[in-house]
């Protein structure tokens, strides 16, 4: 299996709109703690993607998950601004002689240091324009943030757990 | 204009972003009322299903408490076949206003909730009846112990119902025990508990009293349950109480529903009409 090619990518990304249906949306802690795996594919796709393509394939993977959780457009606007964010991320840990071809965003390929800081701060990002722009109050800032920090938690656990279980151990 | 096409050409990626911002700030705050936007929820086909599916799942863990509360309702409506008029107190399915209701005027379509949520400021459930079984946007919905939403969209098969737990929304209500007109609005965070607006400070109102609908807005029928009052509070500065209610419905417990056909909301709507066109 190829991962970079442009139709196992689909697949792949129409498999976690199921699975975050199925599974994610059913997976929440304490009323606070909400599962959000379709970003782990977000966080996967290959280095080459190019900005646009990032950006693009952001918003339908949350227009997708919107249809299934009634929230049309919100999880459209935090993959949108996630993927707009991730070059930049990328960017900034870009490790000294810049990064090997063929090789992907993920726990294993990238070391355990860089992928805490870049799995985090991206869906840090996703979470906080989700349930502010879900809320569209900051009358319960504490609460709202509160929820966002620990889906942080909860849905980086996730991504790492789907990682290290279906994703094969040798380069792609 | 060489160069405008070269400034976006170069500037290619934010514009993107711009636009695809625009369109699902587009999407959150304006396509809710267009006629499309029954596709972008879950009751169309194909995640109507899948939420279908996941629910049948679930039911397995479930069908105990399923069984106990409708064999409590069972109980409920016998004891209100014996006693004809006295079943108006409590958390009761039938209440005097019902009675006012003409004969044949609503009739109850039984629903399953297939999905559910209580825990975000918009909720919505799904029901896995639609179009097919006589279901149509705005009539109302209620479960076993009160009220429940209101249908917002349909397809043939599938249901997205409006949830009371949805922040900005407010049903007009009644305070049982006196008369007095109120609305009642979720505030978002607990799924217990709704507050009571513009009950005016001479009501005279103490806890447990029952807040029911007012069947004003001819969307529920009058007198369906919604809460208790379980506190009440005067600020100074204010014309009306402050009171929060515990909602009848238990939302996190909340399997099957009956959807409520108004039989006579056309005429009603179209007399209205008649009387004020800007309504």
């Amino acid at each position: 299996m190829n991962l970079r090619s442009a139709p196992i990518q689909f697949v792949l990304a129409l498999l976690y709109i199921v699975a975050q249906a199925y599974l994610g949306s059913q997976l929440v802690l304490f009323e606070t703690a909400f599962t959000f795996l379709h970003v782990g594919f977000l966080l996967m796709l290959p280095f080459e993607v190019g900005p646009i393509a990032l950006m693009l394939v952001g918003f339908f993977m949350g227009l997708g998950v919107d249809v299934f959780s009634d929230t049309l457009g919100i999880h459209a606007v935090a993959g949108t601004v996630m993927m707009f964010m991730r070059p930049g991320v990328v960017n900034i840990l870009m490790p000294q002689g810049g990064i090997e071809s063929g090789i992907l965003p993920s726990l294993r390929m990238m070391g355990l240091s860089w992928y805490l800081r870049y799995a985090l701060s991206l869906i840090l990002v996703h979470h906080l324009v989700l349930f502010f722009l879900e809320a569209f109050t900051f009358r319960y800032f504490l609460h709202t943030f509160t929820q966002a920090l620990a889906s942080t938690v909860i849905t980086f656990m996730a991504v790492v757990i789907i990682q290290l279980s279906f994703y094969r151990k040798k380069r792609i | 204009m060489q160069q405008l096409f070269g400034f976006i050409y170069k500037n290619r990626s934010l514009f993107t972003f711009l636009l695809l911002l625009s369109i699902g700030f587009f999407l959150v705050f304006r396509f809710n009322d267009y006629p499309g936007a029954v596709y972008f929820h879950t009751s169309n086909q194909v995640s109507g299903q899948i939420v279908d599916s996941r629910q049948n799942l679930k039911d397995f863990f479930g069908l105990r408490d399923v069984n106990r509360t409708l064999a409590d309702e069972n109980a409920r409506l016998r004891q209100a076949l014996l006693t004809p008029i006295a079943v108006t107190a409590g958390r009761g399915l039938v209440t005097s206003q019902v009675a006012e209701a003409l004969p044949g005027q609503f009739r109850f379509i039984p629903a399953k909730v297939i999905n559910n949520s209580w825990n975000r400021f918009r909720n919505y459930l799904t029901l896995n009846k639609g179009a097919k079984d006589g279901l149509e946007p705005g009539m109302a919905v209620m479960g076993s112990y009160g009220i429940v939403g209101q249908v917002k969209y349909v397809s043939q098969n599938f249901a997205t119902v409006v949830s009371l737990l949805y922040t900005d929304w407010e049903v007009s209500s009644t305070l049982a025990s006196t008369g007095s007109n109120c609305s009642v609005s979720w505030q978002g965070i607990d799924p217990l508990q709704a507050n009571v607006l513009y009950l005016p400070l001479h009501t005279d109102i103490s806890v447990g009293d029952t807040v029911v609908t007012s069947g004003y807005n001819a969307v529920f029928p009058a007198g369906m349950p919604i809460g208790t009052v379980s506190g009440f509070e005067q600020t100074t500065d204010a014309n009306f109480f402050d009171v929060t209610i515990d909602l009848a419905t238990d939302f996190q417990s909340l399997r099957y529903v009956y959807v409520v056909e108004n039989s006579y909301l056309p005429e009603q709507d179209s007399l209205q009409q008649l009387t004020d066109p800007a309504l």
